[in-house]
Parts: C-alpha cells; sequence; structure tokens
C-alpha cells in the first residue's frame, strides 16, 4: 500500500487501507508499505499506525506527484496489487504510476476480487447513480480505494523494517509555491451531528444562521455543491463525494434536493432528517423523516425547542 | 500562449426518474430522451480560460483559446457557443464509440491531436465526466505527452508568456504554483465558475465560424472491461411529519425524533 | 388622516392576535413584490415600500373584518395565497400596504364525486389537491406550471390557464361557484350550479378580478375522471413558425380537442429539446387525453392531418412524454434559477400574449424582430404557443438577457419593461391581447386603457362600485395615476 505522510490524519488513512486490505485483500502476502513523507520528517512517521511489515519512505519537500512517481515506479513490482488512498494526491499517483508501469488502475475502488483472468473492481458511474463492475487485465494493478469505506484499527505486533529511498527532487518546472490555508485535521468527517445547507437556504446570511443552529447542537455545518460554488460557504464544507464523506448519528439537511453524487456524503448517517419545501425532491425518499415546508419557520421553532433543552 | 480546454457534453443525469436506472445486455443506459449540459468540471474550466483572457491586458501575453470535444455532431451547437464567447478555434473529433469508459482511448485522441497541432502550450481540461466518473483522462493525458499535471485548479492568473499562475486546492490546503508550460491543468470544484452567456448578436458575429471536424482513424476503442451496471438503491423510510404549521411540524420532529438523539 | 404603521398593526393585532399578524423585516421585505422583479429577488433588493404588515387569515370572518378594517382607514390590501405570481400583481405599490395571506385556509371542504364538484377554501395548494384527486381517479384538469406552488384563490383571481386547456379550459371554465368578500366587508356566495341565465354571469367579476375588486375566500371548481393509461402523445419537427400556426390552426378548425396543442420556435425549442431536435428547427406537440376511445381518434386524425402538411417529420413519442413529466416550475427549480442568475448575470423572463389566426404570426415575428433590433445584450429571443382555441391562439414570448453595467434596481428598466413596451406595443397594433393567462398585474396596468378601448368604462365603473376608498392592491390592473 502507499500512504501519504503529509496528511494531516496519517492514523485514519492507515485505517482506511487497513480496512481494505482485511475486506478483499486479506488472503494475499503480507503487505509491503510505501511512505511519502515531509523530508527532514521521517522519524515523525508513526510506524505502529502501518499495516504491513516492511516499509519504505520516500522523502520530499512536498507532495509533488511527478517528483514522487519517479521513486514510487523505481519501488514497485510488476505482479503486484497496490492499494492507495482516496486523496487527490493518491488518486493521481495511482494512475500515473500504473500508466509508467504498463499496469491497470481505477479510482473510488470500492470492492476488488482477484480472479484468474485479472482484478474486478467495483467503482460508481453515472453521478453515483449505479455500481459498474470493471475486469482489470494488467498488472501492476494500482487501486485507489473510495471515500468513507470503513476503518479497522491497526494491532499489528511484529517488528517493521523500515528502508529510506532516494529522495524525491522538485522537477524546474515548477517556479514557485505558496502554501496559503492549510486543511484543517478532518473535523467535518468526525461530526457526529452535521446540519447540511442545500440551495434552498437561499442566501449567504441563512446558511451562516444555519451554521449557528449546527453549533447550537454542537454539531457542524456542511454544504451541498450549489452552496459551496456560490460562494456561500467556503469551499471546505462541501459534502459529497468530491468533498467530505460523513456518517453522523444525526444529519439534518434543510434545503437540499438529494442528488446521488450528495447524498453519498451523508449516506452512512443513521438518522437523516430533510426539510425541504419540495415533497418530490429526491432527498424525501433517502430520508428517515422529512418536513415539506420552507425551512426558515421550521428551524427558527427547532432552534427555540433545542434551547429550551 | 496556445490553451486547449478539452470538454465532454453528458446528459443531465438529474433528470432520470428512480425506474429509469436500468442497464441493457450491452450495459448501456438509455439516456435519450433527458437534454445534454456541459459536464460540470469542464464548464468550470472554460469560464476560468474566459476569467483569464479578461486578465490578460496589463500583462502582455496574448491568450489563444481553442476548444476540443469528442462526440457527433450533437456537440456542434456547444462548440459554437465557444465561438460566440471567444473561443478562437473550435475542433470535434467525430466519434460514435462508447467513450464513457475509455479514459485511456480518450487521451489518445487529444495527445495524437496536440502533436499533429505541434504548437499547444496549455492543455485544460475537468477531471472527471459525469457518466464515466474515471477520473483518469488528465492523469493519462500527462503520462502520454510527458508534460506536468497539476490538479484541483480553482483559479487561473497571466504571468507571462512563459508560464502560468494556478491556485489549486491540494490535500494539505489551499496552493498557489507558479508553473513552465507546456503543462496540463486540470479541475475540480472551483467557487464561481459557471460559463458566462453570449448575447445574440455574438452569436451572429463569431458563432458561425466553422468548426473543425477530425476522423478517428482507429474506432475500436479499448475499453475498462466493463462487466456490469446495478443501479443503487438509496431508499430509507422517508416518513413525512404532518401537522398544522411548520412550528407544530418542528414540535413534532424535537420531541418525537431529535430530543433522543441530541 | 392615514394610520401609521404602528397603528395599522395594532389594529390588525386587536382582529386576528398577535401570533397572526407578522412585521418580521425580512418577511416584510419579501412580500413587496413578485417574480417579476425577478432580478431584484434574487439579489434581494427592495425597491418597492415594505407593507406595514402580513398578516394571515384563517376564515371568512377574519378575511372580512381585516377588509372593514381596511376599508374604514384606507389601508391597501394585497391579497396573496401561493406568492407564485410573475406580473407585479403582489407588489406592495402603496406606501403602508397590508398583504393578506390566505394560505392558512387550506381546507379541501367537500370532494363531490357525483357532482364532480369540488369545493375549496382559498389556500388549498393545487398540487395537493390534485394529488389526492388523482389517488380516487380524479382531475381538476388544472395544471399550470406554477402547479407546485399555487393555491386556489390566486388561481382564480389570475385567470389562470394550464397545460391542458385545449381539453379542459382555463379556470373559467373550470369554476362553478365561489365566495368573495368585498372591500366594505359584504360576504357574497355565488352558489353551485350548471349553468344559468338570469343576469349576467356574475361570477365573472371575481374571476381574474387580481384582488383589485374583492378577496376570493372559498372556490368549487368541476371534477373530470382521471385516465392516464389513456394519454397519447405525438410530436412533429418542422422548418418555420407559419407552417406551424397553420397545422394549430387546422387542428382547432378540425373540431380536434388534443389536451395539449404546442408550438416552439427555434430558439424555444432549442432550449428544451436540442437533445432530440436539430439547431434552427421549430416544434409542434399533441396530447390526447381522456377515454380510450376519444384519445385514440384524437391522436389519429391530428396525425393524418399533420402528414398533410409535408414539413412535419413526426419523432418518437416517448421523448416528448419524458421531456413532459419535468416541466413544473417548484422551489428546487426556483432555488437552482437563483444560483445561476446570480453567478452568471444571465436572465430569463416570460411575456405572454394572444392573437387571432390572422394575425399571431406576425405579432411573433414583429416582435422578435424588434427585441433583438432595440434591446441591448439579448442572449436568446423566442416563444411558444401553448393555447389554442378555434379563433386563435396564445403566444407565450421568452427571452434571456445578460445584465451588464446595472444596478438590480435598474435592470426592470433598462431591460424588462422595455421588451415589455415592445411586445404591447406590436400587440396592439395587431389587435391582439396584451395578456393571455399571467394576468395584468401591475406590470402591464400602464396599458390597460389601450387593452380595453371604449370598454375601459365597464372596468373603470367596476373599481369605482366595488373599491371607492381604493384599498385593494392599488396599482394592479388600473395603474395609480401620481
Amino acid at each position: 500500500m502507499v500512504l501519504n505522510g503529509f496528511l494531516p490524519d496519517f492514523e485514519k488513512q492507515c485505517m482506511e487501507l487497513n480496512y481494505f486490505k482485511e475486506q478483499f485483500a486479506a488472503r494475499m502476502e503480507p503487505a509491503s508499505a510505501i511512505v511519502i513523507c515531509r523530508r527532514g520528517e521521517e522519524e515523525l512517521i508513526d510506524l505502529k499506525q502501518i499495516p504491513a511489515p516492511g516499509i519504505v519512505l520516500i522523502p520530499c519537500e512536498y507532495y509533488q506527484p511527478e517528483a514522487i512517481l519517479k521513486i514510487l515506479t523505481r519501488q514497485m513490482n510488476k505482479e503486484d496489487l497496490y492499494l492507495f488512498g482516496h486523496s487527490y494526491g493518491a488518486n493521481e499517483i495511482a494512475v500515473r504510476a500504473a500508466a509508467r508501469l504498463n499496469g491497470s488502475s481505477a479510482a473510488g475502488v470500492h470492492k476488488i476480487e482477484k480472479i484468474e483472468a485479472g482484478m474486478m473492481i467495483e467503482r460508481m458511474v453515472y453521478s453515483n447513480y449505479m455500481m459498474a463492475t470493471f475486469l482489470l487485465k494488467k498488472s501492476p494493478y494500482c487501486i485507489a480505494i473510495a471515500n468513507g469505506l470503513g476503518e479497522h484499527k491497526v494491532e499489528i505486533t511484529y517488528p517493521r523494517n523500515v528502508r529510506i529511498a532516494e529522495k524525491a527532487e522538485i522537477p524546474d518546472f515548477l517556479i514557485s509555491r505558496d502554501l496559503h490555508h492549510e486543511v484543517r485535521k478532518a473535523t467535518l468527517a468526525e461530526a457526529q451531528r452535521l446540519i447540511v445547507a442545500g440551495r434552498g437556504a437561499g442566501n449567504k446570511e441563512q446558511v451562516q444562521e444555519l451554521e449557528q443552529l449546527s453549533q447550537k447542537i454542537h454539531g457542524k455545518l456542511g454544504v451541498s455543491r450549489p452552496v459551496a460554488m456560490n460562494a456561500w460557504a467556503p469551499m471546505e464544507a462541501l459534502v459529497g463525494v468530491s468533498g467530505t464523506m460523513t456518517k453522523p448519528k444525526l444529519c439534518i439537511t434543510v434545503g437540499v434536493s438529494g442528488a446521488a453524487a450528495f447524498y453519498l456524503g451523508i449516506e452512512k448517517s443513521e438518522f437523516i432528517v430533510a426539510i425541504n419545501k419540495d415533497k418530490n425532491a429526491p432527498i424525501i425518499k433517502k430520508a428517515d423523516v422529512a418536513i415539506i415546508e420552507d425551512f426558515s419557520n421550521v428551524i427558527h421553532a427547532l432552534s427555540e425547542y433545542i434551547e429550551k433543552g | 500562449m496556445n490553451i486547449l480546454n478539452c470538454f465532454k457534453v453528458v446528459s443531465d443525469l438529474d433528470l432520470l426518474g428512480e425506474g429509469d436506472w436500468i442497464a441493457d445486455e450491452q450495459n448501456n443506459v438509455d439516456v435519450s430522451f433527458v437534454r445534454t449540459g456541459w459536464n460540470c468540471f469542464d464548464e468550470s474550466a472554460l469560464e476560468m480560460l474566459l476569467k483569464l483572457s479578461d486578465l490578460s491586458e496589463g500583462f502582455n501575453v496574448m491568450y489563444n483559446l481553442s476548444a476540443l470535444t469528442i462526440g457527433n455532431e450533437k456537440c456542434d451547437t456547444y462548440l459554437k457557443t465557444l465561438y460566440a464567447l471567444g473561443y478562437q478555434k473550435a475542433v470535434r473529433i467525430d466519434c460514435e464509440n462508447d467513450l464513457r469508459f475509455c479514459s485511456d482511448f480518450v487521451a489518445g485522441l487529444i495527445a495524437q491531436y496536440v502533436g499533429d497541432q505541434g504548437n499547444i502550450d496549455v492543455i485544460i481540461t475537468g477531471k472527471q465526466s459525469a457518466d464515466g466518473e474515471n477520473g483518469q483522462t488528465p492523469f493519462l493525458l500527462a503520462e502520454q505527452l510527458g508534460w506536468p499535471h497539476i490538479g484541483q485548479v480553482t483559479m487561473i492568473e497571466p504571468v507571462d508568456e512563459t508560464c502560468l499562475k494556478v491556485r489549486t486546492v491540494t490535500d494539505e490546503g489551499e496552493v498557489t504554483q507558479t508553473i513552465k508550460i507546456p503543462c496540463i491543468l486540470s479541475v475540480g470544484n472551483a467557487p464561481n465558475s459557471y460559463l458566462r452567456v453570449p448575447t445574440l448578436k455574438d452569436r451572429l458575429r463569431l458563432g458561425k465560424q466553422p468548426i473543425e471536424v477530425r476522423k478517428v482513424e482507429n474506432q475500436g476503442a479499448a475499453g475498462q472491461g466493463l462487466l456490469k451496471l446495478r443501479a443503487i438503491d438509496y431508499r430509507r423510510a422517508g416518513i413525512i411529519i404532518e401537522g398544522d404549521s411548520p412550528e407544530e411540524k418542528a414540535a413534532v420532529l424535537f420531541r418525537q425524533y431529535l430530543k433522543e438523539r441530541l | 388622516m392615514a394610520l401609521s404603521r404602528e397603528q395599522i398593526v395594532s389594529g390588525l393585532v386587536r382582529i386576528l392576535g398577535s401570533e397572526q399578524v407578522i412585521t418580521d423585516e425580512q418577511v416584510l421585505k419579501e412580500s413587496s413584490l413578485d417574480r417579476y422583479r425577478k432580478y431584484e429577488q434574487v439579489c434581494e433588493v427592495y425597491t418597492q415600500p415594505i407593507p406595514a404588515a402580513v398578516v394571515y387569515v384563517k376564515s371568512t370572518g377574519q378575511v372580512a373584518d381585516v377588509m372593514k378594517f381596511a376599508n374604514d382607514n384606507r389601508i391597501n390590501i394585497v391579497p396573496r395565497t401561493g406568492h407564485s405570481a410573475i406580473e407585479g400583481g403582489l407588489e406592495t405599490t402603496l406606501v403602508n400596504s397590508v398583504v393578506v395571506d390566505g394560505s392558512m385556509m387550506n381546507q379541501v371542504l367537500k370532494i363531490d364525486t357525483y357532482n364532480m364538484q369540488v369545493t375549496c377554501q382559498c389556500g388549498v395548494p393545487l398540487q395537493e389537491l390534485d394529488d389526492r384527486l388523482r389517488e380516487m381517479g380524479y382531475t381538476t384538469g388544472h395544471s399550470p406550471q406554477s402547479k407546485p406552488l399555487a393555491q386556489m384563490g390566486g388561481l382564480v383571481a389570475t385567470r389562470s390557464i394550464g397545460q391542458f386547456s385545449t381539453l379542459y379550459g382555463g379556470i373559467e371554465d373550470m369554476i362553478v361557484g365561489l365566495e368573495a368578500v368585498f372591500p366594505n366587508g359584504e360576504v357574497c356566495r355565488i352558489k353551485n350550479i350548471p349553468r344559468r341565465a338570469a343576469g349576467p354571469d356574475i361570477r365573472h367579476v371575481i374571476v381574474g378580478n387580481e384582488g383589485a375588486l374583492c378577496y376570493i375566500t372559498e372556490v368549487t371548481v368541476k371534477l373530470f375522471k382521471y385516465q392516464p393509461e389513456n394519454n397519447v402523445f405525438l410530436g412533429y419537427i418542422l422548418d418555420n413558425m407559419k407552417t406551424g400556426f397553420e397545422a394549430l390552426r387546422a387542428v382547432m378548425v378540425a373540431g380536434y380537442k388534443p389536451s395539449i396543442a404546442r408550438l416552439y420556435d427555434p430558439s424555444d425549442a432549442g432550449m428544451h429539446f436540442a437533445h432530440f431536435v436539430p439547431e434552427g428547427k421549430c416544434v409542434l406537440i399533441f396530447m390526447a387525453e381522456g377515454p380510450a376511445g376519444i384519445t385514440k381518434a384524437t391522436a389519429e386524425g391530428i396525425e393524418s392531418l399533420i402528414a398533410e402538411f409535408d414539413e412535419c417529420d413526426a419523432v418518437d413519442p416517448m421523448l416528448i412524454s419524458k421531456w413532459f413529466d419535468g416541466l413544473n416550475w417548484g422551489p428546487e427549480e426556483i432555488a437552482q434559477e437563483k444560483i445561476e442568475i446570480l453567478e452568471t448575470k444571465n436572465i430569463g423572463i416570460t411575456t405572454e400574449v394572444s392573437g387571432c389566426w390572422d394575425c399571431i404570426y406576425e405579432i411573433y415575428n414583429t416582435v422578435c424582430e424588434r427585441i433583438l433590433e432595440e434591446v441591448p445584450d439579448m442572449t436568446l429571443m423566442g416563444g411558444h404557443s401553448s393555447h389554442s382555441y378555434i379563433n386563435g391562439t396564445n403566444m407565450y414570448f421568452v427571452y434571456y438577457y445578460n445584465i451588464v453595467d446595472c444596478p438590480p434596481e435598474e435592470e426592470i428598466n433598462k431591460y424588462h419593461d422595455l421588451i415589455n413596451q415592445i411586445i404591447c406595443e406590436q400587440v396592439l397594433k395587431y389587435g391582439g391581447s396584451i395578456v393571455h393567462h399571467h394576468g395584468l398585474g401591475k406590470a402591464r396596468a400602464k396599458y390597460v386603457k389601450e387593452e380595453y378601448g371604449s370598454s375601459y368604462y365597464i372596468l373603470d365603473t367596476m373599481k369605482k362600485a366595488y373599491d371607492p376608498n381604493q384599498i385593494m392592491n392599488m396599482g394592479t390592473l388600473i395603474p395609480v395615476t401620481k
């Protein structure tokens, strides 16, 4: 498996890959892991989190795909299966590494199964309305797993042995790089209670009011794509396949229509409440309970009940 | 600087009803009866280039924008719209193949076009299409051409004739990089990027320019080995809370369902 | 002496209680306009006087009390139910108006399947009513595009018409009895009967009054059997509108009553049917509805009639029926539209008119020509005909423009009203009507005298008789004179 040591939540990544490995690749040879990490901080990688005995570290100044690929492909074998995470970087290097080694790749994979003819994989297609099964025929198989599948704590006691590969050099086509705005540790993904604002929320102020409500219930605010695209909330609040995948105990959607690509972002919620003016909105059938009303009066009343306790 | 924007025209999949998600024996889903539109990430890229062009005046760079799509003549109206918006060249690679799941083939066609042209400096595209969701084309294109690639672009700004300033979203946060050409840029979720609308006068003046149509020599697209398609059922109980007023419904919601969960 | 805002509010609270009198600033702002000022609405800019209050009435008695209070104190009342109006009918044009919202009067009082009538209070949403009836095997037959939002009171007040009118008629054909409250508090009930000739049909003082004469509190409309299993769709592609109008006329004159008969011009067709219609073509659509024998005969009859027009090429009816399913305009569509307008500064509006067969093509053609010539920043100009009669048809103009260098407050002058002016001028020139079914509202009230000609005397006298204190939705139908 290939891990990204730059991500704020390294442990989560390991648990996700561990889960996938347990589900679908348990019977295969014990894995080795390649970790891309920050140059100078190799010591900081928490090796205990890695569900593999053999570890190779590829140090790099920052996560630069071309630099990493050059070193990564030298560590990879033709016959193998490589599991990557679901981050932007992982998707990119999975596909490109496979291309360089004349293998096959797939991103957003939900399931794999090795058969005689090759590797069968399942992933979402048609804006997440359907699940497709493909047969990949050429190894190495570079599989970037889907977001939100599951986590399995790493409880391996065997010793790890670590090797540091040659460092990845930043190529010269990049003249400058500034990191502005660091991503905070995953909060939306961990939220136990979520209020999600959709385009029916109407404007920035109402979205902010919903954020206040989310704070009252000690939860977080998420938004659907139209809200983020319109800059009524920061892009980080985006929930869905191209944003954050959540699994709260309680999710209240407000003015959300419920298209599949968004819905997957809340699908694992224990309990979904939908508030929408339109009784034909797709979210209604995908919610546990629904209120068909303009949200403002409902939310004001609800807010009061919550305050009174 | 010559910039090529590769885009796809897709059906509006959110218009399909529950019962429409059926695959036939060839694993095709009938989407012929709903309207088409720009693939959303491609639309962002198209608008991003127009914004770049708007900014170019102070920078002493001329941006020559061209657009490429692969499909049949139903795509032509989109290409004409791009002409009306100020794109200088619009090209269609005529292809009737099932292109849903063959990123390698699509990347190959683009690479071939770029190779034939010989003067393209930047290629920009959306990160994936609504139907195939492969998420591979820009990466495979980078490998085929041997050009650098930057993904998740949210804004492009001029610098000079040799490079571009690109703002992106990465796993670590928002990053601004200056990259030398040639390069490939791909676009994910970028705020404020709906495509502007051309006036009728611009359509009359500019929209009638000829579209270059190219044929594909090898019509056999190597697919990704699609075996099966099935619809996903997300349905839950969908109980609708009744009441005489919004306030009453909120009360029922709180008392019966939320109190215990908060 | 005019009452102050506070006095108006306390007067209303005495009548209705404070829970039914809303003075929340945001609600008041949103209640000062309707979708006529779409761009202002989307940008949340409010140029009309903000009303003193929005009140929710729960009974005819409460309506009467509020009207008497308003009449005694010369307070402008704006009646409202679904808030889906698009011609300014809901604008609170006078300072310190009061919006009287009937949406809480939402009871279906009686479904009478023997007499084939249903009686509702004014706040019954049409979508809910019709869904409920359909489950029982009936329908009102009324299906305007605003169906997901509109309520019965408003639908009658605006003389609305639905997508299946060619078979079922407009609301004026569907209405049976009514109840309305007049400014002096007089409550008038008109009983439910199939027809009578005991003087003029007084229902038509109420139907279409747009809140300028009275407040509608209860309506009874006809019921029809709901037989969707017999629906037949037909679609054709053709080259030009003139032929299209000829084809529509031929079908109507021959005596067929399809439930839908529509003709789309190339621009409008491009927005709806580009996935199966080549650029530059017109589209003709028919639907037959009703008992199986009739729908079959209607479809066959229309088919053979259209076959005589060489220009018309048939399309797969499935494409038409699927398209039709997605046509209505509900909260989701409005929310999405708002986002797109704010992002692209491109906005789409409609204005609909009518004319006899001999002038409708000229109206269509000259309107499009003039608008393209005289209005800046147009991105689309076209339309469709959707309601045909033996003697003519309507024309529903659809137009989009970019809002360029123009603050929201100015948009209506720079673009929307200019376009309406051109349309009205051309229609009046050719002898058509400037309003087919959206209502005169406040948007086109300025042309009321030209529209009516000498018959304006009848309208004017009614207004003076029923609303001598000028409290009913001033500015609607008859413009306010400064």
